[in-house]
């Protein structure tokens, strides 16, 4: 089994690497491989490869590998949350959050008189209190209601009821504001700064080291709280800390590229699949890293098409979810 | 070991003991016994501490379950439940390590020390050959001993059971309870299990605790026979 775990990671991390090559060497301008990795090196391009490669495309390319690894680590940790194979990074209300935080900012947006620079900073900024704001809700709730089902049920009912209102909202704006809003729900990778890159990867990074601090209450909990709580597990604690990250992890991709679907939910069954292991020690690292190569090849894939990335992720995912589901084998208790 | 001392207590607004004492030493294995709703179960989430008495104290060793932390509970007291555990991919050996959580560090890691426990808990439940196969392959009698081997792994010297005999066809159960009784002497444990079994349990117990009118009585096992026959009207 261990050999099987390292040479399983040994594959998928040079599969990350050799997709993330093909992702900088895809787009408007083909660039060869060969050019891509002089670029990546400091070998002899011209200037302009150099700057496309450097300056745009390998911040894109990181950006869709956060953001699979982001989703991915949080759809895991939900799954094992809820004891339910369907969760995922969105299943309480932050996409919800996020739209509903987004639409209210470009609704306003004409009325403040916001450049387009401040309007991307302020769409991410909105979008991301607006996750934040509906999680925490949920974490207060959380340390009152024993049962974790209810919760479940809080959480979907609060993103059905936000939903609404931002369709209320939708009705009610501008054709401009409209379109930009319907333009952000179909996520992007491609309009984030290195300056944004500096922001994104510190707070995904804590969310991830969040979810390492939890693994342990997580694999008791696939026993039932029951289990984890007799285990000597503190079960309020451990549920904030998880709600914390999922709101770092996917509350901080949703801000930045707008709400992704599936991924988070698809790459950790991938990843149990794969290593066939129900211990979160492995399966964290192992969910982060499928992710990062399911949302790069979704990349590649929107970038050939021309297609916005949350449709190739959904349509990627769904096939996935369908075969979890129809072989009806339980995964978590 | 455990120790009721005057203890009331309520499901909702449903009052189910009403000052109920019972005192349950090392070594004994005793039988929870009670019709449907009168709250066996309701008693063990109280002396797990998963449910505040609403009047009264449960004691553990001495100590208020009130006042222990999680984790100081986790070493004094474990807990078979009778939910069924069916997950891919989880393997017997894994699910027994679980029982060292309260004794390993932030990740969960295993010493050698305690890989030696797990095996020796899966040995004295005559698992000892499944400790490699997936807990979702498992019959429920199996699966019921690998979360024996669990508790015991867990080290405590209470251990409290739900209905273990539940799901099982009728000579695992009498192995089931015989399995209790000799951990019971054997360990020195404290072991109290809710069931309906009454052919298969009173053998092998040392007493039973029995649920009625709200009241909660401890009977010796040479009387059991006759209270519980005449309590239930049979």
């Amino acid at each position: 089994m261990q050999r099987r775990h390292n040479i399983l990671f040994t594959l998928l991390t040079l599969a990350l690497l050799s997709l993330l090559v093909c992702d900088i060497a895809v787009g408007s301008v083909a660039i060869s491989l060969h050019e891509v990795l002089s670029a990546l090196v400091g070998g002899e391009v011209s200037e302009s490869v150099r700057s496309i490669v450097l300056d745009i495309r390998l911040v894109k390319g990181i950006v869709a590998l956060l953001a699979g690894a982001a989703l991915s680590a949080s759809g895991l940790q939900m799954q094992t949350l809820f004891h339910n194979p369907l969760a995922g990074p969105y299943i309480l209300g932050v996409s919800a959050g996020a739209s509903f935080g987004v639409a209210l900012f470009l609704l306003g947006a004409p009325l403040l008189g916001l450049s387009a620079s401040w309007l991307s900073v302020g769409t991410a900024g909105a979008a991301w209190i607006g996750a934040a704001a509906v999680l925490f809700i949920i974490i207060a709730l959380s340390r009152r209601i024993k049962d974790i089902m209810v919760i479940l049920i809080l959480g979907m009912m609060f993103s059905s009821a936000l939903g609404a209102v931002v369709e209320i909202m939708q009705y009610l704006s501008d054709e401009a504001s409209l379109k930009s809003f319907v333009v952000w729900t179909m996520g992007s990778l491609g309009d984030i700064t290195y300056s944004q890159l500096a922001l994104l990867a510190p707070l995904i990074l804590a969310g991830i080291l969040l979810a390492v601090a939890t693994v342990k209450p997580m694999n008791l909990l696939l026993l039932g709280e029951t289990y984890a709580r007799t285990s000597g597990i503190n079960l309020s604690r451990t549920r904030a800390l998880t709600l914390i990250s999922t709101t770092l992890l996917a509350g901080t991709v949703t801000a930045f590229c707008g709400p992704i679907g599936f991924v988070g939910i698809a790459a950790p069954h991938l990843a149990r699949m794969l290593f066939r292991s129900a211990d979160h020690r492995i399966l964290l690292p192992a969910s982060i890293i499928v992710g990062g190569v399911m949302m790069l090849l979704g990349d590649i894939i929107s970038k050939l098409l021309l297609l916005p990335i949350n449709t190739i992720t959904a349509l990627m995912g769904i096939p996935i979810v369908i075969y979890i589901v129809t072989r009806n084998r339980k995964l978590v208790q | 070991m455990i120790e009721l001392d005057n203890i009331s207590l309520a499901y909702g607004s449903r009052t189910i003991i009403e000052g109920g004492s019972a005192h349950l030493l090392r070594g004994e294995l005793c039988a929870l016994i009670g019709r449907n709703g009168t709250g066996k179960s309701t008693l063990l989430r109280a002396i797990i501490g998963h449910l505040r008495t609403t009047a009264g104290t449960i004691r553990l060793d001495g100590r208020d379950v009130a006042t222990l932390s999680d984790e100081r509970k986790a070493r004094l007291i474990s807990f078979v439940s009778t939910e069924r555990i069916r997950i891919d991919n989880l393997l017997c050996e894994d699910v027994v390590a679980t029982g060292r959580a309260p004794y390993t560090n932030w990740i969960g890691q295993m010493q050698d020390a305690d890989r030696e426990i797990v095996g020796e808990a899966l040995r004295e439940v005559g698992m000892e050959a499944f400790a490699h196969r997936s807990i979702a392959t498992l019959s429920d009698g199996e699966c019921q001993r690998i979360m024996i081997a669990r508790a015991l792994a867990q080290q405590t010297p209470i251990i409290l059971l739900d209905e273990p005999t539940a799901f099982l066809d009728i000579p695992t159960r009498f192995e089931m309870c015989r399995l209790l009784h000799r951990l019971a002497h054997e360990q020195q444990k404290c072991i109290l299990f809710s069931t309906h079994d009454i052919d298969a349990a009173l053998p092998a117990c040392d007493s039973t605790l029995l649920i009625e009118k709200q009241g909660i009585r401890k009977v010796a096992i040479e009387q059991a026979k006759e209270v519980i026959a005449s309590l239930f009207g049979i």
